[in-house]
């Protein structure tokens, strides 16, 4: 392709070095016109092959050129650019980037002649890598949303510029769940799909970002105040609230959002969003699906909460915390069916701490799994020594069906107490239903079809639906106590929903308890009703696991005692 | 209730990525390489559900047809690939490389093409059929490419044929709309924020509550597209034709009273800085069209102005220290002289501005702790502005156009040009040392030799 080449150098020698190099390069002469191309300069610039021949001029050469590869203007206006930037005689480099993405490296060299050499390197692939990094380090690949680092930089900045700003921090409800039943594709599906509608709830310069996991958060930094950032939250829990159609299936998670406010409830940035992660826990607390703004409190508040969990911690593996036992009476033997074991925690420096203070603190931590499990164990070896027709009853949390293997946890204490499976009762509440349905059946089932026995716990508190006594396996329903506090007292309809109850548990071979028992007239009315079962503190408070014997003795001889006098006595004439 | 119902079974991807498309890949590679023993890649109608193949070569194959449904392609090279009427319902496309591909008919619903270059593809109606005769056929007169709900965020599209397609919902905030064939698309409720629409064909377009904050749409003919509820506020729309439109959609309102009004404002705002925000009014004129007003020498130091109009106004050397500037059009403004430090000027419009003698650097701010606050014109347009003897020490400029710019005897020290644009720049004693100069085009400088 050489015609003539620089006096010196022999031209077949430059032809092959120049053939060899992965750049494009062409040599010059003093009048302007081209001496020598390799075949490369036509890919680099888009040129058609077999174009870039000695003798061409810069204006021909530059538009044979893809356009704009060169330079943004007319090849006339890039052939006055480069005659403009080769006039100064110099060594010099540029990239141009085209519109067609393609970004080509130029380096111009004059040479002694008075032409000059230049050299074009397609530089797109490496750029764009660069480009990929850069942008990496700013943002959440997943969603393309800014990551932590930017955010906390865009609201350091928007800060400094005018003091005030609203930040948001929003967790979502469920998402674990949708990970744990789904899988991660879906829930990175889900992910990508809430960023787009948390997208879709600020306007441009908002910032958004995603923080890590489920957590996102979003900043107003336009002197917005506390009535925009509530307006925000709001569009915020209704945006996630509504269903998400996804490849994987339909989707109902749910968003809690906690705000605060700079200048007002801190001055820089990592208080602000300390401010926001505390009334974002607030939020959780009030039952999810809600936003809260900060309150000073709030501190104070999730200080305790967190103290309770590092001694909860504690206390699981130096084994403070105990189990108690309250006997469920049959009716109709008037002997003790069954015992439920109810935790109890007795803090070496702050006592007895109430279970409602410490099993929120666990169930939110998912310290209740180990804990859990613990207390299975624990029941099973402590019922294996009760008389043979005394059952346990041991509460399980929603969370100990979720991510984890429940089914191995009942067969492990079992068998390490050597319990036959039907003196266990696992008793669960409608909260455990209402989260997977599908999946906590299929373990309802397996419990069932290994022996142990299925109470539905605290019905009547929720939505108590009665389609769940027709869709899963139940032995035995467990009436609320506040039902029961209404005997006798006119509350209105508790005699008639306790009728109901029992009517339908009947029907369907379902055994009750009443639960909060505490008045002679309330197990009348109970009996009366057909109340198989009962349980409350007129029949005994929870008591140490040393105790159980006696208590079950003690109801024995009531029973045969009531037995011998209902035998003695007269038949009724 | 339940919270998760499985409508199908989860893709296996395991299942589709056998053997067989591995060497289908392979081969295909050869083929693009020019290596001998390549073929191209046929998948016609393959049932490629959740495959995971992202950053492979599939430039130039043949997708028709194909199941790619929740399929990662993110970074693929799809150049010229055929997709026609391929089910691509929430794949991953992130970055992939589609352009001139040919996507007719295809279902993007829920797809994620973040930056995605589709330049040149053509996304019209088409539609995949089996006829009677069991003949694959096209159809052109069913349904439209679906890219609904879609993430298409910077994604390039520049001269792609979407006519009749269905857009709804998706996300194409700073996409490259160029040239674009939108006739009769129905875009609802997407969001446009950003976006270069010029040379767009939009008529028959239903753009009914979109979003266009800062998208550029000049010239364009929008008489006979559906505007209802559409934002138009920091949109460039000069020569555009809004046509009836004009009472439907949300415009940025002229600064009303006039210079007495102004005046209030301002010294209601001077109490504000120097009260330290105890008292007066903040100035907030966000969204306000100040064109052609006069506020040289006016103090406003940290106030509210993103996206107000300030086309041809003048503001030399006006005190606008802080001040939130983001995508406000600046262009054709009068600057010279004016104190710029630490103002947020991103994704302004500056174009052919005169900011001579400004002073553009950082500032320092004190309070809850110092803290230097940088200049930034971060994607703002500066094409052809006149910054002579301006100062922009330490200035965010990251993908600025500066096109033309005047930067004789401008100092940069220290600052961000990563990915700036200086094309035809007059650069003459321009001072860069310790400049970020990443991906920077158009700056001639010395070369290392």
């Amino acid at each position: 392709m050489l015609s003539r080449a620089p006096s010196s150098i022999p031209a077949a020698a430059l032809e092959i070095a120049l053939a060899t190099v992965s750049e494009g390069v062409a040599v010059w002469d003093a009048s302007g016109h081209l001496v020598a191309a390799n075949r490369r300069i036509e890919v680099v610039l888009g040129m058609p092959a077999g174009t870039a021949v000695p003798g061409l001029s810069l204006r021909e050469f530059v538009a044979l050129a893809t356009p704009g590869r060169l330079d943004p203007g007319t090849p006339d206006d890039a052939a006055a650019t480069l005659h403009a930037i080769l006039a100064r005689r110099e060594a010099l480099t540029w990239d141009t980037a085209g519109p067609d993405g393609v970004t080509i490296r130029v380096l111009v060299r004059p040479t002694p002649d008075g032409g000059w050499v230049a050299i074009y390197e397609d530089m797109t692939d490496r750029l764009r890598s660069q480009e990929k990094a850069a942008y990496l380090a700013g943002h959440d690949p997943l969603t393309g949303l800014p990551n932590r680092l930017r955010f906390s930089e865009q609201l350091a900045e928007a800060m400094a510029r005018g003091g005030a700003a609203a930040v948001l921090l929003v967790d979502l409800d469920r998402f674990k769940e949708v990970n744990d039943t789904l899988g991660h594709p879906a829930g990175d599906a889900l992910l990508r799909a809430v960023g787009a509608r948390l997208a879709g709830c600020f306007r441009r310069g908002d910032a958004l970002a995603r923080l890590g996991g489920d957590e996102f958060a979003a900043a107003l930094v336009r002197g917005e105040g506390e009535a925009e950032a509530v307006a925000a939250a709001e569009r915020i829990v209704e945006a996630l609230c509504r269903p998400f159609d996804l490849e994987q299936g339909r989707m109902s998670i749910g968003a809690s959002v906690g705000i605060a406010l700079a200048p007002r409830d801190a001055g820089e940035t990592d208080a602000l969003l300390r401010a926001a992660d505390l009334a974002l826990y607030a939020a959780k607390a009030d039952g999810r699906g809600t936003y809260r703004l900060y309150e000073p409190a709030m501190g104070e508040v999730l200080e305790r909460r967190r103290r309770t969990e590092a001694d909860l911690r504690r206390a699981l593996a130096e084994e403070e915390l105990d189990l108690h036992y309250q006997p469920i009476v049959c009716m109709r033997t008037g002997r003790v069916d069954a015992m439920e074991a109810l935790m109890r925690w007795h803090h070496p420096e702050r006592g007895p701490i109430p279970p409602a203070d410490f099993i929120p603190v666990a169930e939110a931590s998912r310290l209740i799994v180990p804990m859990g499990a613990w207390a299975l164990a624990r029941a099973c070896r402590d019922a294996a020594r009760w008389p043979a027709h005394v059952r346990v009853a041991v509460n399980l949390s929603p969370a100990q069906f979720l991510g984890h293997d429940l089914v191995a946890d009942v067969r492990r204490a079992l068998s390490g107490a050597g319990l036959a499976p039907s003196r266990l009762e696992l008793e669960i509440t409608e909260s455990v239903l209402m989260r997977d349905e599908d999946r906590v059946r299929a373990t309802l089932e397996e419990f069932r079809a290994h022996g142990v026995r299925v109470a539905m716990d605290d019905f009547g508190t929720g939505y108590s639906s009665l389609g769940y006594f027709q869709r899963f396996p139940f032995d035995k329903v467990k009436i609320d106590r506040s039902f029961v506090a209404g005997l006798g007292q006119e509350r209105r309809g508790a005699t008639a929903i306790i009728r109901a109850v029992t009517g339908i548990a009947a029907a369907l071979g379902m055994e009750t308890v009443a639960e909060g028992v505490e008045t002679r007239e309330q197990l009348a009315i109970l009996a009366a009703e057909g109340c198989s079962h009962v349980q409350g503190w007129l029949f005994g408070r929870p008591g140490p696991a040393a105790q159980v014997a006696t208590v079950i003795t003690g109801f024995e001889q009531r029973a045969r005692h009531m037995a011998a006098k209902a035998t003695s006595r007269p038949a009724a004439v | 209730m339940s919270t998760v119902s499985s409508r199908m079974s989860q893709p296996e991807a395991a299942l589709a990525f056998s053997e067989g498309l591995l060497e289908t890949l392979r081969l295909h590679r050869r083929f693009v390489d020019g290596v001998p023993g390549g073929t191209r890649a046929s998948l016609k109608f393959k049932d490629l559900s959740g495959v995971s193949l992202p950053g492979r070569t599939l430039g130039g194959a043949d997708l028709s047809g194909a199941k790619l449904r929740g399929a990662d392609l993110s970074e693929s090279d799809l150049v010229e690939a055929n997709l026609y009427g391929a089910d691509l319902r929430g794949a991953k496309l992130d970055r992939a490389r589609l352009m001139r591909a040919d996507l007719r008919g295809a279902t993007l619903r829920g797809a994620s093409l973040m930056n995605a270059d589709l330049t040149g593809a053509d996304l019209r109606e088409g539609r995949m059929f089996r006829s009677a005769a069991g003949q694959i056929e096209a159809s052109w007169k069913h349904d439209p490419a679906i890219v609904s709900d879609a993430m298409m965020i910077g994604a390039r599209l520049s001269g792609a044929k979407l006519s009749r397609a269905t857009l709804s919902n998706t996300d194409l905030r700073d996409a490259d709309l160029k040239g674009c064939v939108l006739a009769d698309a129905d875009l609802s409720g997407s969001r446009l924020d950003g976006c270069d629409l010029q040379g767009a064909d939009l008529s028959g377009a239903n753009l009914e509550a979109c979003s266009f904050e800062g998208a550029m749409l000049s010239g364009l003919d929008l008489s006979r597209s559906r505007l209802h509820g559409a934002r138009l506020l920091g949109a460039v729309l000069d020569g555009a034709d809004l046509g009836p439109n004009r009472d439907n959609v949300v415009l940025p309102r002229r600064f009303e009273g006039g210079k007495a009004a102004l005046d209030a404002m301002l010294a209601s705002h001077g109490v504000w800085v120097a009260s330290g925000g105890r008292e007066g009014v903040r100035a907030n004129l966000t969204d306000i069209d100040l064109s052609g007003m006069d506020l040289g020498g006016a103090m406003l130091m940290a106030a509210l102005m993103p996206r107000a109009i300030l086309r041809g106004a003048n503001l030399s050397r006006a005190r606008l220290v802080l001040v939130d500037l983001s995508g406000a059009d600046l262009r054709g403004a009068a600057l010279p002289g004016a104190d710029l430090r630490g103002c947020d000027l991103r994704r302004a419009w500056l174009n052919a501005a005169d900011m001579s003698g400004a002073r553009v650097s950082g500032f320092t701010v004190s309070g809850y702790g110092e803290r230097w606050v940088s200049a930034d014109l971060s994607l703002a347009r500066l094409v052809g502005a006149n910054l002579a003897n301006a100062d922009l020490d330490g200035a965010r400029l990251t993908g600025a156009d500066l096109s033309r710019a005047r930067l004789l005897g401008v100092r940069m020290r220290g600052a961000d040009l990563t990915g700036a644009r200086l094309g035809g720049a007059e650069t003459t004693d321009l001072d860069y040392a310790g400049a970020c100069l990443e991906r920077v085009s158009g700056l001639v400088r010395p070369a290392q030799v």
